[in-house]
């Protein structure tokens, strides 16, 4: 507990990824095992551990603490799991030797076995925060909430295979979703010292294929003889149907397997052998796919039937991976003749095979790419026909290219700044102008992650604040930006009619009137 | 023996509940005045005769005519340059007599030189903390536990959740992170009076022997503190470093000195903080820097308590800092206990930062 407390303090402070990376490391080295894999999972929030409730806390703070006491130190921290967690009155026996305090291990295995209900969680919370030096207390009162900033799946894939070069990123994300915490079996893996955890079958995320970004004009295309698919508004997934029985998969580009909200898919008929589709999730409306109602859908671990009926989800598969057998080598040709065959043997039901089209000539390029536009798809995905699955590129040899639309741009003005009081986030609601002339909110995007972008942010944002509301600030003209996105999709519960699609930040305007923004109308049309 | 009389509240010394020392000790503009004596402890403004407990800007102004204080204390005024036009030394437990006032100088384990003052007037002792801490210090005589009816305490770190964990093992996550970032400067931002050198000796005692570099405005206090016996080991003037030499090594600086050009010219340097306000997670972020280490000159909330009840007062007053929860925790042990709301000691950051060094 104390290492792990000390590596979450470091992460809170540390400026940047590879500061971030090195302490990973460093931890991972020192700490055994079951320490380590519990450290890990709840790193990558897979620990099956939820922090202790307000409530609670204060029935843990009232059985020793006072309480007049209690509420000077919450008034001057902030937060009450801190205050209590700091302010804790330990037994005078209780000393600052470290040494015998309990490790993560124990703790999460101490309050895994307390009685249910929340008496027994309180009496092992006491027992624990007794053994426990101030910062493993906010610690241990914190368990479960969500890591530091910049914390991510990508980064600890990063730094794991750092601690033991044997294993790269790629392989341990190969394998990522079909870990379990503590991971023991894992690590052994990692280090050489044992077999692969996933055994000899595709694993939870096959190694995702990246596409290259398009060259400049639009020569190449026809010249390279690439074939087109729409790049639809969807989640990229990949479908696993395991032959004999079982269920289905379905795992994120995150490697997150998300089957369980997807009780569509778990209806398929069974194939033959077991076999891994690439595609993507959308729910249809009309031609395109609607962003906002597909992410509504991710969020509901268990939809209702409600749900189920407003957003019905398609698998617009566009690859075939493995079929019995690891079909990656195969060029794109050879695995889209076998993914038609197998769409046919599947039939009519929510699993659909992407359209593709051929392109002879620079005419049909240019058409179809205004077509992708008006008929609300995110731009074209081109693909090669000789490529195997995980080519590189248009300039490293035949593979994919991803061709958005040019983006559209739009200069707005700051209207909010939220700071995640958990984990420091920030971020930044922009607003445009309605008829009357006020702002009316448009997107929240994150904050840039440079430190002293970030630092400026806050400090201007200090300075300017009109309202709080916990931890949202509503601020005062004199802030903008200019924010790229696809499209704008209508959103007829929003008050400005509309959602962005992928959002992006370009530059912050320090000198920005709030008469400049682009009024709603304007930024609405552009996608019309 | 001590020990034993802390233990039965008896310290051989009458018990005088019911007089008040406001009769003859009390709070004024200018600072606490003892009025038999004609004189101000720690006057925040020019007085004609002060005691000054340490050599902190907020406590030591310039100005003064005459300046009753420790040996080491006039000394650290003098590199200061806020030097009385006239000082008198009082060596520790020795004492003097002004006005029928006793007043002698006892250890406060703060800063090098920092005492308590003991005051006795017709048979009543009140004892001025100054400021204090009961944390070994290996920069500093360790904080004399002095009986007497009335305390006069600090409060900086009067809250539950102010704890210091021992400053050995801060500096432990110190040398840690210069083994696991050896290409990258340390810089500490630590006051010039007392912090710096602890850290610096601290250093010393963990094992570290490279050159430590000081910046310009800790050169004469740390030059102070080696002439009275306190071996800070190699010290090197940053102002002459080549931003390459400084990749691995420990790098002091105050505070506010952060913003100067030759620092911009360090590659990625590991900024580090040392101060007891860090403990608290928010104002830990909020200085910027990548390495907080709880060191603290001050009592923590534990040593506050402890030292209250050892002294066996029956009245507490508290000069500055978080006075509420100290007052309410007094009262609940049966001592009257009230705040003097003397302003001009520095308690916040900003404050801080603005008297360009004092406590944390």
């Amino acid at each position: 507990m104390i290492a792990f407390t000390r590596l979450l303090e470091a992460l809170v402070l540390a400026p940047s990824a590879e500061a971030r990376r090195r302490h990973l490391v460093a931890y991972f080295a020192a700490t055994p095992d079951p320490d380590r894999g519990w450290a890990l999972a709840l790193l990558a929030r897979r620990a099956p551990v939820k922090p202790p409730t307000a409530p609670l806390i204060r029935r843990l703070a009232a059985r020793r603490l006072d309480p007049v006491l209690l509420a000077l130190a919450h008034e001057h921290v902030g937060d009450l799991a801190e205050a209590v967690a700091l302010g804790w009155e330990r037994p005078q026996s209780a000393g600052d030797d470290t040494s015998s305090a309990p490790g993560l291990a124990d703790c999460l295995s101490l309050l895994a076995d307390a009685a249910t209900g929340s008496e027994g969680q309180l009496s092992v919370l006491e027992a624990l925060l007794d053994r426990l030096p101030a910062g493993a207390r906010r610690v241990l009162l914190r368990l479960g909430a969500p890591p530091p900033v910049g914390v991510t799946p990508e980064l600890l894939q990063e730094a794991l295979a750092l601690l033991a070069p044997l294993r790269s990123a790629a392989d341990i994300r190969a394998i990522w979703s079909a870990l379990e915490p503590p991971f023991v079996p894992f690590f052994a893996w990692l280090e050489g010292r044992g077999p692969s955890p996933a055994g000899n079958r595709p694993v939870g995320l096959i190694e995702p294929m990246r596409a290259a970004a398009p060259p400049a004009g639009e020569a190449w295309v026809v010249a390279g003889g690439y074939v087109a698919e729409w790049k639809l508004a969807g989640i990229r997934a990949q479908l696993r149907l395991a032959g004999e029985g079982g269920a289905p998969r379905l795992h994120l580009m995150s490697g997150e397997d998300v089957a369980p909200r997807f009780p569509e898919l778990q209806a398929l008929p069974l194939q033959g052998a077991e076999s891994v589709v690439e595609g993507l999730l959308i729910v249809r409306t009309g031609g395109g796919g609607d962003l906002a109602a597909i992410q509504r859908r991710l969020a509901r671990a268990r939809p209702n039937a409600a749900l189920l009926a407003e957003a019905p989800v398609s698998f617009v598969a566009f690859d075939l991976l493995w079929q019995g057998d690891d079909l990656r080598a195969l060029p794109f040709a050879g695995r889209r003749q076998r993914l038609e065959a197998w769409g046919r043997a599947l039939g009519e039901g929510p699993v659909e095979i992407a359209g593709q089209f051929t392109l002879p000539d620079a005419a049909s390029v240019a058409a179809l790419r205004r077509q992708a536009r008006s008929a609300g798809h995110r731009g074209l995905m081109l693909k090669h026909p000789t490529a195997g699955y995980g080519s590189a590129g248009p300039d490293g040899g035949p593979g994919w290219v991803d061709w958005p639309h040019d983006p559209l741009t739009t200069r707005l003005a700051l209207l909010y700044l939220q700071r995640d009081p958990a984990n420091g986030a920030l971020e930044l609601t922009f607003a445009g102008r309605d008829r009357d002339g006020t702002l009316v909110p448009v997107c929240r995007v994150a904050a840039p992650p440079e430190k002293p972008v970030r630092q400026a942010l806050e400090a201007w944002a200090r300075a300017h604040t009109v309202e709080k509301f916990g931890p949202v600030r509503s601020l005062g003209p004199g802030l903008g930006g200019t924010l790229a996105f696809q499209s704008a999709e209508p959103a007829p519960r929003r008050r400005c009619g509309f959602t962005l699609s992928e959002p992006v930040l370009l530059s912050l305007d320090w000198d920005f009137l709030p008469q400049a923004a682009d009024s709603l109308v304007q930024i609405g049309a552009l996608t019309d | 023996m001590k020990q034993q009389a802390a233990a039965t509240g008896d310290y051989g010394i009458a018990r005088l509940a019911g007089r008040d020392p406001a009769r003859w000790i009390y709070p004024t503009p200018v600072g606490l005045y003892v009025e038999p004596a004609g004189l101000y402890i720690d006057p925040m403004r020019v007085a004609e005769r002060a005691i000054v407990t340490h050599g902190h800007s907020d406590h030591a102004r310039g100005g003064h005519r005459h300046v009753l204080a420790t040996p080491e204390t006039l000394a650290v005024m003098g590199v200061r340059k806020v030097k009385p036009k006239s000082g008198q030394a009082l060596a520790s437990g020795e004492s003097v007599t002004v006005g029928g006032v006793r007043i002698s100088l006892h250890p406060a384990g703060h800063v090098l030189g920092s005492a308590q003052v003991r005051l006795e007037w017709q048979g009543e002792v009140v004892v001025v903390s100054g400021d204090y801490k009961r944390a070994a210090d290996p920069t500093c005589a360790p904080f004399e536990l002095v009986p007497c009816h009335t305390f006069v305490t600090e409060a900086t770190f009067g809250l539950p959740v102010y704890r210091h964990p021992p400053a050995e093992a801060e500096i432990g996550r110190l040398l840690a992170s210069l083994t696991l970032f050896p290409e990258r400067a340390h810089l500490v931002g630590a006051y010039s009076l007392g912090k710096a050198q602890r850290v610096i000796r601290l250093l010393r005692l963990a094992g570290h022997e490279r050159p430590i570099w000081v910046h310009q405005a800790l050169w004469e206090m740390c030059a102070l503190y080696q002439s009275v016996g306190i071996d800070l080991g190699e010290l090197r003037l940053l102002a002459d470093a080549r931003p390459a030499e400084l990749a691995g090594e420990v790098l002091l600086a105050p505070p506010n000195a952060s913003a100067e050009g030759w620092l911009a010219a360090l590659p990625e340097p590991v900024r580090a903080v040392a101060s007891g306000w860090v403990r608290v997670r928010k104002r830990a972020t909020q200085q910027g820097a990548e390495l907080a280490l709880v060191i603290s000159d001050h009592a923590d909330w534990d040593e506050l308590r402890q030292t209250i009840v050892e002294t066996g007062c029956e009245r507490l007053w508290v000069t500055h800092g978080e006075e509420a929860a100290l007052i309410h925790f007094a009262r609940q042990r049966g001592i009257e206990a009230r705040a003097l709301s003397l302003v001009g000691y520095s308690d916040g950051e900003d404050e801080k930062a603005e008297a360009g060094e004092g406590d944390a």
